[in-house]
């Protein structure tokens, strides 16, 4: 048996010989690491992907009132519109320089609690909603046309209502599914969209005119849109949103989209530090616990340790030993971070993709992993610093029971 | 030629009453390599603080020892501790086997703190004290004379120079501690090993060549207890 065997088997005996406290310790370290890579993690993923969510566009054009609200309805399929705008505002927005492509979409009903949105086909044929890629609708499907009660069913709705093309369904009113508000008209599917990990999977797309034109629909509907998505050329952004939202008062231009869901996230930050707080309390229990565990087995291992060096090992052997029983229970605990962190984000991403159709990767190396796993190891080790001094310290004589 | 020299080794206390309590005063003491010793004394007088001295687990107040020309006395933690180690085997009246491993293991801890080619084979010791079929048993598996044996075998692993033996039979029946005695005198015997002994019990003395009585030994002016 070598030195380093003697410490290993020393090390592990002290841990599996108070196994329930160390453990305990490493689960509390375990939570804590996993809370602060969740809460780190987390936040930063799903800000990048509702960044890298706006599907290829630059700006949305809709009815006066809160940007983020524009861009959460338009572009997430998120909370109630705003209100409507005139036809006639798309039209404008269209045709004006530095405009390169816009879209009108109309809201306002559903299908069993998804949302109908009606738009032009042009949107699924000529805007690349990544650079370079264009939707692509799955085979044996078709995109719907402009003047039919025809539907194009997002990748997650398909999948979750069992839907197929040639299925018929009956649209709901309202953006809230209720039994007792269904309309008469019946739409039939005729393709289904390829998952894109956006909110364009999370809905049902219509022609506009459906939406417009359903019937129990107000009149005015037909004449109205609930927002334009734009994507511009060069620096018009600056020059539209002068347009709308200092000189008039019909539209509010959310623009840069990005811009915009950076200042929601910021308006998070609180949340974040909460959680992240509890994160630093939790690792102080941990340490404190490491502590108190490797302090309580030192009272007992004092005469374990006396024998020890009375054969024959050093005093840096002996606080190796604390030292090396530490490092175990904060390796576990640093292993168990990750564990309790995949299963955070593996719930965080299933609620996201659920509510928004927004695709997490939990999975993404980052160095912060690494970051964090050393930094725990080194808390472990700063925890069994105390109880390692105190074996450094331990009293041979006194320790060995003299009996004569 | 002599192994252990010990001269003006001097060693005190302080008593709970805050005065100074001289436990060990010996002017003179030398040990030849492979020499049997034994020596009597009652209990408290000071004795295993002699030994915890010579086996560099105490420092003196004052005084020399000298074991195979080195002196303990001025040497670093370290090395003293590499002394221990490499050149001295310790039998304790209570054992102070680990009891969280096995015999076999006690012995293998043991020869990593020595890490020197010299040392005996572990299966082979623990089959000759009688418990090769018995290597991979706890300590608390064993009967107090197996305990004793494997405790026999832990301070014969190193093949030191000096065994110190505090009391070795004094958990023992008269049957085991007679028959744990000869075992220990063979087995130094058999490794030209230096033995000293100490012991309240005149009959195990009685088995010495060369016997000494400890308040002959040390002029301390020691009270009996716990020392």
């Amino acid at each position: 048996m070598s030195s380093i065997q003697a410490l290993f088997a020393l090390c592990t005996r002290g841990v599996r010989q108070y196994a329930f406290s160390s453990l305990v310790a490493s689960l509390a370290i375990a939570m804590s690491g996993g809370l602060f890579l969740g809460t780190w993690k987390i936040k930063e993923g799903a800000q990048n992907a509702f960044t890298l969510s706006s599907s290829g566009f630059d700006a949305v054009l809709g009815a006066r009132g809160s940007k983020l609200q524009l861009i959460l309805n338009a572009i997430f399929h998120l909370e109630a519109s705003p209100g409507n705008l005139e036809w006639e505002q798309y039209e404008i927005i269209k045709n004006t320089p530095g405009v390169k492509e816009a879209y009108p979409l109309a809201v306002g009903d559903n299908f069993m609690g998804y949302r109908l949105v009606g738009t032009e086909p042009a949107l699924f044929d000529e805007h690349e909603w990544k650079e370079g890629v264009k939707y692509q609708i799955e085979k044996g499907g078709r995109l719907f046309s402009s003047n039919a009660k025809e539907a194009l069913v997002g990748n997650f709705v398909a999948n979750k209502l069992g839907l197929k093309v040639g299925d018929r369904f009956q649209p709901y009113h309202g953006l809230t599914f209720r039994e007792e508000s269904k309309h008469d008209e019946v739409y039939v599917i005729v393709g289904i969209l390829s998952a894109t990990g956006t909110p364009a999977d999370k809905v049902i797309w219509v022609p506009i005119k459906g939406i417009q034109f359903m019937e129990g629909h107000a009149s005015e509907y037909s004449t109205s849109v609930s927002a334009v998505l734009v994507k511009l050329r060069g620096a018009a952004g600056f020059a539209l949103e002068m347009k709308y939202n200092k000189q008039g008062n019909q539209a509010t231009f959310a623009w840069p989209i990005a811009a915009t869901l950076a200042e929601f996230f910021d308006r998070l930050t609180w949340f974040e530090k909460v959680l992240e707080w509890i994160a630093y309390l939790v690792g102080s229990v941990a340490c404190l616990i490491i502590l108190s565990v490797l302090r309580n087995s030192m009272n007992e291992r004092k005469r374990e340790f006396a024998i020890l060096r009375s054969l024959g090992a050093s005093r840096y052997f002996i606080t190796n030993v604390v030292l090396g029983q530490s490092l175990i229970i904060s390796l576990v605990g640093a292993l168990g971070s990750f564990l309790v962190y995949l299963v955070m984000s593996g719930v965080a991403s299933h609620f996201i993709r659920e509510q928004t159709g927004v695709l997490l990767d939990p999975f993404n190396f980052d160095l912060t992993f690494v970051y964090v796993f050393l930094v725990i190891v080194l808390l472990g080790l700063i925890s069994g610093i105390p109880p390692a001094w105190m074996a450094y310290r331990v009293d041979i004589s006194k320790n060995l029971r003299p009996s004569s | 030629m002599s192994l252990l020299k010990i001269e003006q080794l001097r060693k005190s206390f302080l008593s709970p009453e805050g005065d100074s309590l001289c436990v060990v005063d010996v002017e003179n003491f030398t040990l030849n390599e492979a020499e049997f010793c034994g020596m009597r004394g009652e209990s408290g007088s000071g004795k295993t603080t002699f030994l915890h001295l010579i086996a560099g687990i105490l420092s003196p107040d004052r005084g020399q020892i000298q074991i195979n020309g080195k002196n303990v006395c001025q040497m670093t933690d370290s090395s003293r501790d590499l002394l221990r180690a490499r050149l001295i085997g310790y039998v304790f009246q209570s054992f102070n086997l680990l009891q969280g491993f096995t015999c076999l293991e006690n012995l293998q801890l043991t020869m990593s703190f020595a890490d020197h080619s010299n040392q005996s084979d572990p299966y082979e010791l623990l089959d000759r004290v009688g418990l090769g079929k018995r290597i991979n048993y706890y300590p608390h598996q064993l009967s107090i004379g197996q305990q004793q044996r494997v405790a026999l075998a832990r301070a014969l692993i190193n093949q030191p120079k000096l065994v110190l033996a505090d009391e070795p039979t004094g958990n023992l029946d008269p049957v085991n501690a007679a028959k744990s005695m000869e075992l220990l005198c063979e087995l130094c015997r058999e490794s030209k090993t230096t033995l000293f002994l100490v012991s309240h019990d005149e009959k195990v003395i009685q088995n010495f060549d060369r016997q000494e009585n400890w308040e002959e030994l040390s002029k301390s002016n020691c009270v009996k207890g716990e020392v």
